[in-house]
């Protein structure tokens, strides 16, 4: 009953009409022409985003959107962030992890067909809970499997939800109520039998307090304490919208899907109260199919066409409330009980700055008059709303209902007033003709010949007031007295402002940001946005400057200067002249023709760092795995590398820097998200890519791959080695075959100069002489004719001997005239004892003999040989096959002269060294003969 | 989509397949006996009802499951044959996506063994036009001696099945339709 109650309740406040949403942006995933039905998102740990749809798996850095696996090889039914990528149920029974470029199954099972997986979660310690549809959910870990299920006490095996708890447990939504589970055990179970609204639970989600809550199919969403004893419903929301298909809670909101276009968000932390969906298109008109916590505070959903949609809570976007209409704010305060008041061409209107369906807004008795309008206002400690009207003077009105007035009757002061601000128990404000100062009821005007016109006047701690005029720049008050304080540059500022350490800033038409104090001058004559500065405000350490097309911000610290009129969705938005206040909580609101804005201090506002992923690496045509090192051989050396950022507010003004460390130090800023590398020398590289908008890299942290080209295999040291080794040996091998030949040839020197030796010793041989002597003694006296024939034969034999002697070879013909010259020497000795048979045809007398080798032989044959009348010695000489064979019969002397048995080994070691063919000696059948191999002719 | 069509044929033959399997033993399976599906689509300017009596189906009352097959072809009523052969032939396209089907599971617990009438959640799976979408359809289970009489009513977006309606006769076709259904399960005769 009580809970009907307070589901009435909660549903009533439902219906206050509140347009106001946090800031969204529609990310178009569009392939081609084809437009994906987008079911499930997950973001990777490098910020990029997944999503499922009909056509497949998609990826998308905000700008470009692959479809990484087609329909046709698995719907994808859940998928979520795993490791530094993605786990991905598809339909065909399949886990499959995407991380890189690559794809792996984890686990496959084909219970998973029959029961499709309807929600994926990845506990701390690595293990993936799969939530199936009538099979229970699987706990798969590397070691091992187990289920949870019906069998051990899981209401229903039918799952439609999984979510981590903070102690590590989970909450598990069946079609029979919501169970938690720690270390494969049930702990609890809530359905309706315990109390809770409805049986049926669609999805669960942490409160991240060890509270859990459940999206029912009828009665809305739940609120459940596992740890309180009693089984209760804590807090009902959205009863009367039926159903809740996602929850996501986060930074005390809680975003709702229900049945109505967009989420349904409602302030859990606060208590009560919720935004409903806005007429921004951006924010959708199908019915949430998934949430996803990103980074930097934003939620993400799809919706179940090609759109993602990406909220920023931190940016809140007010435009209408009750029917009154905010996008004409002319002026905006904030006093010190947590109220914004605001004034419209209809009135000055207060609302609590939480600005939830809960407060109400309160109509202050302030008379309006559309062409005077109220243009500042500002809020005393004592509760006093001052507000500036430009025609009408100053009005104070008091907390107790009392109005007070001072204009040109009422005070003596100019009634167009520009800027009023309270300090203590002074109020301050500038008007067309100087500064105005009320004290206890009491207005002092101070004026200044050459000052006029007054925009905004600020009171200083140190108790002097500040003011930025019209052609003096900005000027001081001071005991009474008004004096310009900035002599050099712009003459005409908007605004002035102080920030958080004490420094003063001003701001107006084509100043861009000045500093008081020096000649700093920050972006020149403009800001980055194209337009004038009309309100310079501090959010955080931060200055920022709305103008009349968008928004910029300034870093003191680091002296950044970015253009933020995309990330906070200013496009478009004109501020109001100085239409800005901060609340208590430190947000800043600000009146625009957007509406009003709360602007939640967030340090990514002004961080213009992006974190580059390095997504596809080709070596030659083909694509390799985007690894921490790559290897490839020297005839692969081609290498593309693509790399992007994940950004998702502007892409377009994302910029890249990069270098090839090892190739040279040049870095390339550039748009493109591509380099290629088309022939690299072997080596080792690193390859270097950082992402960051704005005009400078500013402390953007690179990424890096390394690259190893290997040298071609000649180049390679062991093969330098082995060829070195190689040609040592072949060195070696060389000199020693030389060495060789040189002593062979040294060796064939020393045979030929002892042959010759020889050749002459047995010339001069004693006994030859001796006995050519005894025979001319002989012929002397019986034939003096043929001594003196004896004599001359002897001159000519020895003429030629030494003739042929330094010859290495000489003709056969030549020879054999030699050897004629000779036999007939020694026939006048022996007379018809030794015959000689001459049969050498002609053709072979041209063949090449080394010399006085037949001299010796038949030298050799008359020497060791018997010969007489009777048994003539007869030495044939014929040839056969390029040999000269000299054969003679072998009659052995009786007493054989000495020999030194050189002349036979000299012929043969000659030949030896000369040729292949040997000199054959043989002595078979009573026949000696010698084989002397004809050379040919050279 | 023909992927989807032919689940729901295994579907429909794993039950009958386990139905006649353990005929007579623990598991009850009901066949659909007696039928009628009725749409009305309430345009602007033209009013559209049309009747379908040849469905089958089966439910199995040990699991809770149930299975049902609604031919398109066989839609009767229209307000004239013309606009019956474009809602086959243009909308439906029924000669390649000849049925429509409803497959899954009951959520509550009901005694089928026990007459009396129950509010129950049917969820499953609705193809519709060769389009798959989860639903979750109140139904309302009437058991008696006979059998189990099952009525619903329920509406079907014409957006989430992707049947294109030209502009031209917006008006005259409504975006959303009311789906009627009467479905007469019978027991078997008691051997």
């Amino acid at each position: 009953m009580i809970r009907r109650w307070l589901g009435l309740l909660l549903g009533l406040s439902l219906n206050i009409a509140v347009a106001q949403y946090p800031h969204t942006r529609t990310i178009d995933l569009r392939i081609g022409q084809q437009r994906p039905a987008i079911t499930c998102i997950a973001q990777d740990i490098q910020g990029l985003i997944w999503a499922g749809s009909d056509l497949g798996l998609l990826r998308t850095d905000g700008d470009r959107v692959d479809l990484v696996l087609r329909a046709e090889q698995g719907r994808v039914n859940a998928i979520a962030a795993y490791k530094d990528g993605v786990i991905v149920a598809v339909e065909k029974g399949d886990l499959l992890w995407f991380h890189g470029s690559t794809c792996d199954t984890l686990f496959s099972d084909t219970t998973w067909l029959h029961s499709r997986i309807s929600a994926l979660v990845v506990g701390t310690n690595g293990v993936i809970y799969a939530a199936t549809y009538g099979a229970g959910v699987s706990m798969l870990s590397m070691s091992g499997s187990e289920r949870l299920w019906t069998g051990n006490g899981l209401p229903d095996d039918h799952v439609n939800d999984i979510c981590l708890l903070p102690d590590g447990s989970v909450a598990v939504a069946t079609d029979q109520g919501v169970a938690k589970c720690k270390a494969g055990k049930v702990i609890r179970v809530f359905g309706e039998a315990q109390g809770a609204p409805d049986n049926l639970i669609l999805t669960v989600a942490s409160a991240g307090d060890g509270r859990i809550w459940a999206g029912t199919d009828n009665a809305g969403a739940f609120l459940w304490d596992p740890a309180l004893k009693k089984d209760t419903a804590l807090a009902v929301i959205g009863a009367g919208n039926g159903h809740v298909r996602g929850i996501l809670v986060r930074q005390g909101l809680l975003w709702a899907a229900t049945a109505t276009g967009g989420p349904v968000i409602y302030d859990v932390g606060n208590g009560s109260g919720s935004y409903s969906p806005g007429p921004d298109a951006a924010y959708g008109v199908h019915p949430v199919r998934d949430f996803l916590e990103g980074r930097n505070g934003s939620v993400w959903w799809c919706d179940g066409t090609e759109h993602l949609h990406r909220a920023d809570p931190s940016i809140l976007v007010v435009q209408d409330h009750e029917g009154l209409d905010l996008t004409h704010i002319s002026a905006l305060c904030s006093d010190h009980k947590g109220n914004i008041w605001f004034a419209t061409p209809h009135g000055v209107f207060r609302h609590d700055a939480s600005f939830l369906g809960s407060g109400k807004v309160y109509r202050a008795s302030v008379p309006i008059d559309p062409r005077r309008p109220v243009v500042s206002m500002d809020v005393g400690r004592d509760g006093t709303l001052w507000a500036a009207s430009f025609g009408n003077g100053l009005m104070a009105l008091h907390p107790d209902g009392r109005m007070e007035h001072f204009d040109a009757e009422h005070g003596g002061i100019d009634p167009n007033v520009l800027s009023v601000k309270v300090r203590d128990d002074e109020v301050w404000a500038s008007t067309l003709t100087g500064m105005v100062r009320v004290r206890n009821a009491k207005a002092e005007r101070f004026a200044s010949p050459g000052v006029g016109f007054m925009f905004m006047v600020l009171p200083m701690p140190d108790g002097t007031v500040l003011g930025a005029t019209d052609g003096s720049g900005l000027v001081q008050w001071k005991d009474g007295q008004l004096k310009p304080i900035s002599p050099a540059g712009p003459r005409t500022f908007y605004s002035v402002v102080r920030d958080s350490r004490g420094e003063v800033w001003a701001a107006g038409p084509g100043t861009g940001l000045c500093k008081l104090g020096d000649s700093l001058r920050i972006g020149a004559d403009r800001p980055p946005f194209d337009g004038e500065i009309f309100t310079l405000t501090e959010l955080g350490d931060h200055l920022l400057a709305f103008g009349s097309t968008g928004c910029a911000g300034y870093d003191p610290k680091t002296g950044y200067w970015v253009d933020l009129t995309k990330s906070l969705g200013l496009e478009g938005v004109v501020a109001e002249l100085n239409a800005v206040c901060h609340d208590d909580s430190g947000a800043l609101w600000l009146a625009s023709s957007k509406g009003l804005l709360r602007l939640q201090p967030a340090q990514w506002y002004f961080d213009p760092r992006s974190e580059a992923v390095i997504s596809n690496i080709l070596v030659g045509n083909s694509e390799v795995d985007v690894a921490p090192a790559i290897f490839t051989a020297f005839d692969r050396n081609s290498i593309t590398f693509r790399y992007t950022a994940p950004c998702y507010v502007d892409p377009s003004a994302l910029r890249f820097e990069y270098r090839l460390a090892g190739l040279n130090d040049r870095t390339v800023i550039t748009q493109e998200r591509e380099v290629s590398y088309p022939a690299l020398s072997p080596g080792s590289y690193t390859f270097e890519v950082r992402a960051f908008v704005g005009r400078e890299p500013m402390g953007s942290t690179w990424t890096s791959v390394r690259i190893h080209v290997a040298p071609p295999w000649w180049r390679r040291p062991w093969v330098i080695i082995g060829a070195v080794l190689l040609s040592v040996a072949l060195a070696i091998w060389g000199i020693r075959t030389r060495e060789r030949h040189l002593l062979d040839f040294q060796r064939m020197e020393q045979e030929q100069v002892r042959f010759q030796l020889e050749a002459l010793r047995s010339q001069v041989d004693p006994h030859f002489l001796f006995n050519s002597f005894n025979t001319l003694v002989d012929l002397i006296e019986t034939d003096e004719k043929k001594a003196v024939e004896h004599v001359a034969d002897l001159s000519t034999f020895f003429r030629n001997i030494l003739q042929v002697r330094d010859s290495a070879l000489i003709p056969l013909s030549e020879e054999l005239g030699l050897l004629h010259t000779y036999f007939t020497l020694e026939q006048r000795r022996f007379g018809e004892a030794i015959q000689l048979e001459l049969r050498v045809p002609e053709e072979a007398v041209d063949h090449q003999i080394v010399p006085l080798t037949l001299q010796l032989v038949v030298e050799n044959a008359i020497k060791h040989n018997r010969a007489s009348l009777e048994e003539p010695l007869l030495i044939r000489i014929a040839t056969e096959n390029d040999h000269l064979v000299v054969s003679n019969p072998a009659r052995e002397r009786l007493s054989p002269p000495p020999s030194t048995g050189f002349g036979l080994s000299s012929i043969r070691k000659r030949y030896a060294a000369l040729s292949k063919k040997q000199v054959e000696i043989t002595s078979a059948h009573g026949v000696f003969t010698v084989k002397i191999p004809l050379l040919n002719r050279t | 989509m023909k992927g989807i069509a032919g689940n729901f044929t295994i579907v429909l033959f794993a039950l009958l397949l386990v139905g006649n399997a353990a005929n007579g033993q623990d598991r009850k399976l009901l066949q659909l006996a007696r039928s009628e599906v009725t749409f009305v689509s309430d345009a602007p300017l033209e009013r559209i009802t049309a009747k379908n009596t040849s469905c089958t189906g089966l439910v199995d009352t040990d699991a809770k499951t149930f299975a049902v097959r609604v031919p398109i072809r066989e839609f009767e009523g229209f307000n004239s044959p013309l606009q019956r052969e474009h809602f086959n032939e243009n909308y439906m396209a029924s000669r390649e996506l000849p049925n429509a089907t409803f497959a899954g599971r009951i959520i509550e617990d009901i005694d089928f063994l026990q007459n009396g009438s129950y509010v129950v959640r049917a969820k499953g799976a609705l193809i519709v036009h060769g389009m798959e979408k989860e639903r979750i359809i109140p139904c309302s289970i009437v058991v008696t001696e006979e059998g189990v009489r099952i009525t619903s009513l329920f509406d079907i977006q014409l957006a989430d099945h992707e049947v294109l309606i030209p502009r031209i006769v917006q008006q005259k076709i409504a975006s959303i339709i009311q789906v009627k259904v009467d479905l007469l399960f019978k027991r078997e005769p008691k051997r």
